[in-house]
C-alpha cells in the first residue's frame, strides 16, 4: 500500500471533520428562528384553488364559475395536493381512509362519515369514530390494513411519510395529501378541498361560512377591549417549558380572541420558566387532559404565578386549537369568552 | 480436527437451518393485519412462483389480497431475513476481529452516523424519493460510510490499524454524532417523533427494490466473510501469533472493516437501527456450537435471519393494527431468551 504523507493524512481527516462541522453549523443556522413548520417535505405550502373546481365562497370571489351554481363535484375530478401531485378521482369515492384526525373530523362535519372506512388511533372526535376500524398511527399506518380495506381514496395530512406514500401507490391506491398553513385560511382550504373530493361542496361552504361568521363575531365583540396577557401551556416540568410563540397559529388566535400572548417575544415553541415568572400572565390556558390544571398548581415556579393562585386557568380541549378543522372557530370563541366574559353576555 | 470430523454434521445442520428459515418465511407471509386466510395466502404465494403456478388456483382471491401479500408482506419478510443475516454476520466478524465479546456491528459509531444522516434529511425536509430510494435512506447510508471513514482515519497509525484505537475512536465519534442528532431533535421538536421512530427501526415500508439492493450485498458479503473465517480464527489467538502464522493481519482488518461497514450501512439505511441482534446471535451460536469462526459465521447469518423474521412477525402481529418498532421487539424478546441460554450453559461460559 502506497504510503501517504502525513500532510495528506491530516488533510483528509480535517476535511471530513469540516464537512461534519459545516453540516452542524448549517442546521443550527436554519434552526435560529425555530419556527414550527408543519409538514415533512419541501413542497408543502398553501395550494390555493387554481384549478377550475374552486369551492364556493360566500364572499363572492373573482372566480364565480358555472360549477358554483350546481354544487356537485364533476368527476373525473383532478386536484393538486400538498405534495404537488396531480391526483384524479374517476368517480365519487365511496370508501375513504383517513390518515389524519383533522381529515376525520372534517369528513364527519361534512356529513360524509358513511364513506369513512378507516381512521387513525388518534382520531377520537366525534365519538362515532370509535366504530370505524383503525389503521394505526399517522406516521407509520398499517399498510396492509389500508390496502385490505380497498378504499377509493386515502386522504393524509402532515406527518405523512413519502415511503408510506410510495408503498400505497405501489399497491394501486389513490392517495391525496392535504394540509395548508396553520391558520383559519388553511383550515378553510382543507375543508373546501375535502368537500370537493367527496362531492360535499354545499356542506363545506356551509361549515366555512359558519366558521367565518363566528370568527368575525368574536373579533367584533372583543375589539377595543383591554387585552389581558395569556400564556398557552404546551409543556412544563422536567422536559422543559414550551408555549406558543408569536409566529404560531395558537399565538395568533390568542391575539384574535382579544388577549395578548405572553410569549410574543419568542418565535417557535421554546420558552423559559424565568421569563414566564417575569411576565406573570393574567391567564393560563392548559389542556383538559392529563390533569394538567392540578399539576400546574403544584409545579415548581408555576405555582407562584398570579394566574395559578387566582385560579385563572382555562382548561380546554386542545384539539379545538390544534386540529385544522371545523372546531377551530369554537376554540377561538372559548378563549374569547373566558378572557372577556362580559362581551358575550 | 474436531471441525473436520464434524464438518458433515455442521453441513446438515446448516441445511436444516436454511430449510427452517424458508418455512418460517412462508409462515410469516400468512400472518398479518389484513383479513387473508391461511389457505388463501398459501395459494397466492404458490401461484406467484412461475414453475408452481399450475398447482394452485388463485383467481378467486381478491386482487387487494394478492397485492398485500406480494407487495407488502413478502418484501418485508425477505428484507427481515437479509438484514438479520447481515447484522449477525457482521457482529460475529467484529467479535472475532476485535477479540471483544461486547462488540456489535455498531461499535464503530456507524449507527450514530446513519442516524445523523437520516436526521439531517428529515430535518431539512428532504423527504422525497430519488429513483425509488428515499432521501432519508440515502443520507443515512452516506452518514454511515462517512463515519466509518472518519473513524478509520482517526485510528490509523501509519500502515497499521490498532483495534483498541478503532474501538475508542468509534465510541468517541459515535457519541459526538448522537449529540448532533439530539441537538437537531431539540431544535425541531415537531420532527422528533419521526426521528425517534426511524432510529427505533422499522421494516414497514419494505419494497422489492430494497430487497434487490440488499440481496447481493448480504449474500456476497457473507460469502466473502466466510472465506476469512480461518483468518479470524487465527486472529483470535492474538495478532502477533496470527502474523507468525502467515496472516496479513492489517490487510485483513482493513478489508473486513470496509466490507462489514458496507453491509451495515446498507442494512441500517434501509431499516433503521435494529439493535441486539448483532451482539447476541453470534454469542448464542457460540454457546450452542463452539467458537470456531468457520461455524459461527455462517450459522450466525442463518440464525440471525430466522431471529429477525420472527421478531418482525411479532412486531406487526402482536397489537394490530399498530406496529411495535422491530428494534424494540428484538431486545424485549431476545434478552430473556439469551438469559435462558446463559443459564443453561453456565458451566460452559464460566
Amino acid at each position: 500500500m502506497k504510503r501517504t504523507t502525513k500532510a495528506n493524512n491530516s488533510f483528509i481527516t480535517i476535511s471530513i471533520l469540516t464537512a461534519f462541522l459545516l453540516m452542524l453549523t448549517g442546521l443550527l443556522a436554519g434552526c435560529g428562528q425555530g419556527s414550527d413548520k408543519k409538514g415533512n417535505n419541501g413542497a408543502g405550502g398553501v395550494k390555493t384553488a387554481e384549478t377550475k373546481n374552486s369551492h364556493g365562497s360566500a364572499e363572492g370571489d373573482a372566480d364565480t364559475q358555472p360549477e358554483d351554481k350546481d354544487e356537485s363535484t364533476v368527476y373525473p375530478f383532478t386536484i393538486t395536493d400538498s405534495f404537488d401531485r396531480k391526483v384524479t378521482l374517476e368517480k365519487e369515492p365511496q370508501k375513504v381512509v383517513s390518515i389524519s384526525p383533522a381529515v376525520t373530523e372534517i369528513v364527519f362535519a361534512l356529513g360524509q362519515q358513511d364513506k369513512l372506512v378507516g381512521r387513525t388511533d388518534y382520531c377520537n372526535y366525534p365519538e362515532e369514530t370509535a366504530q370505524i376500524e383503525s389503521i394505526g398511527n399517522l406516521m407509520s399506518p398499517n399498510i396492509e390494513k389500508i390496502v385490505d380495506m380497498e378504499p377509493d381514496v386515502v386522504i393524509a395530512s402532515a406527518h405523512f411519510q413519502r415511503e408510506v406514500l410510495q408503498k400505497l401507490e405501489d399497491a394501486g391506491l389513490t392517495v391525496v395529501i392535504l394540509y395548508g398553513e396553520e391558520s383559519f385560511e388553511g383550515a378553510y382550504e382543507a375543508i373546501g378541498k375535502i368537500g370537493d373530493l367527496l362531492n360535499a361542496r354545499a356542506a363545506a361552504s356551509g361549515i366555512i361560512d359558519d366558521m367565518k361568521t363566528t370568527v368575525a363575531d368574536v373579533e367584533k365583540r372583543v375589539k377595543g377591549k383591554e387585552k389581558p396577557s395569556v400564556y398557552y401551556v404546551v409543556g412544563f416540568g422536567e422536559l422543559g417549558d414550551f408555549t406558543a410563540g408569536k409566529d404560531t397559529f395558537v399565538g395568533q388566535m390568542i391575539e384574535m380572541a382579544g388577549g395578548k400572548n405572553a410569549a410574543d417575544d419568542v418565535k417557535g415553541w421554546n420558552y423559559s420558566l424565568e421569563k414566564l415568572l417575569e411576565k406573570n400572565p393574567d391567564v393560563l390556558i392548559c389542556s383538559k387532559a392529563d390533569h394538567q390544571k392540578e399539576q400546574l398548581k403544584t409545579a415548581n415556579g408555576y405555582q407562584d404565578l398570579d394566574a395559578v393562585k387566582n385560579g385563572k386557568i382555562l382548561e380546554m380541549d386542545k384539539n379545538k386549537l390544534e386540529i385544522q378543522g371545523p372546531r377551530l372557530a369554537n376554540g377561538l370563541k372559548e378563549i374569547a369568552k373566558y378572557i372577556h366574559p362580559e362581551a358575550f353576555k | 480436527m474436531t471441525f473436520l470430523q464434524k464438518k458433515k454434521q455442521y453441513g446438515i445442520l446448516f441445511l436444516i437451518a436454511l430449510i427452517a428459515l424458508f418455512f418460517l418465511m412462508i409462515l410469516s407471509g400468512t400472518l398479518g393485519a389484513a383479513d387473508i386466510s391461511f389457505s388463501e395466502s398459501l395459494r397466492i404465494m404458490v401461484s406467484g412462483v412461475p414453475w408452481l403456478r399450475r398447482f394452485a388456483d388463485a383467481g378467486s382471491i381478491r386482487s387487494s389480497s394478492r397485492m398485500i401479500l406480494w407487495n407488502v408482506r413478502l418484501p418485508r419478510v425477505f428484507l427481515s431475513a437479509l438484514i438479520g443475516a447481515g447484522l449477525s454476520i457482521v457482529g460475529a466478524t467484529f467479535q472475532g476481529m476485535f477479540r471483544n465479546p461486547m462488540a456489535d456491528p455498531y461499535i464503530l459509531g456507524i449507527s450514530s452516523g446513519a442516524s445523523a444522516g437520516a436526521t439531517a434529511a428529515i430535518v431539512l425536509g428532504w423527504g422525497g424519493m430519488v429513483s425509488g430510494m428515499g432521501m432519508t435512506a440515502l443520507f443515512a447510508f452516506a452518514g454511515a460510510l462517512l463515519t466509518t471513514l472518519l473513524v478509520y482515519r482517526i485510528a490509523r497509525v501509519g500502515n497499521r490499524l490498532p483495534t483498541l484505537g478503532l474501538i475508542l475512536a468509534g465510541v468517541a465519534v459515535g457519541f459526538f454524532l448522537s449529540s448532533l442528532v439530539n441537538i437537531m431533535m431539540f431544535f425541531h421538536r415537531d420532527q422528533m417523533e419521526r426521528i425517534v421512530m426511524w432510529t427505533m427501526g422499522s421494516l414497514a415500508t419494505a419494497t422489492w427494490g430494497q430487497v434487490r439492493i440488499l440481496f447481493p450485498v448480504v449474500l456476497l458479503g457473507s460469502a466473502v466473510l466466510f472465506v476469512f473465517a480461518r483468518d479470524l480464527n487465527a486472529m483470535s489467538t492474538g495478532e502477533e501469533t496470527a502474523k507468525s502464522l502467515g496472516i496479513e493481519v492489517e490487510k485483513v482488518k482493513k478489508f473486513l472493516l470496509a466490507l462489514s461497514s458496507l453491509i451495515i450501512a446498507c442494512c441500517v439505511s434501509t431499516a433503521g437501527v435494529i439493535g441486539f441482534i448483532g451482539l447476541i446471535v453470534p454469542h448464542s451460536i457460540r454457546l450452542a456450537l463452539g467458537s470456531d469462526q468457520r461455524v459461527v459465521i455462517p450459522f450466525s447469518a442463518a440464525f440471525g435471519a430466522i431471529f429477525l423474521v420472527l421478531c418482525d412477525t411479532l412486531a406487526r402481529n402482536l397489537i394490530p393494527p399498530s406496529e411495535i418498532p422491530v428494534g424494540v421487539v428484538t431486545s424485549l424478546f431476545g434478552a430473556p431468551f439469551f438469559v435462558y441460554l446463559l443459564h443453561r450453559n453456565k458451566k460452559k461460559v464460566m
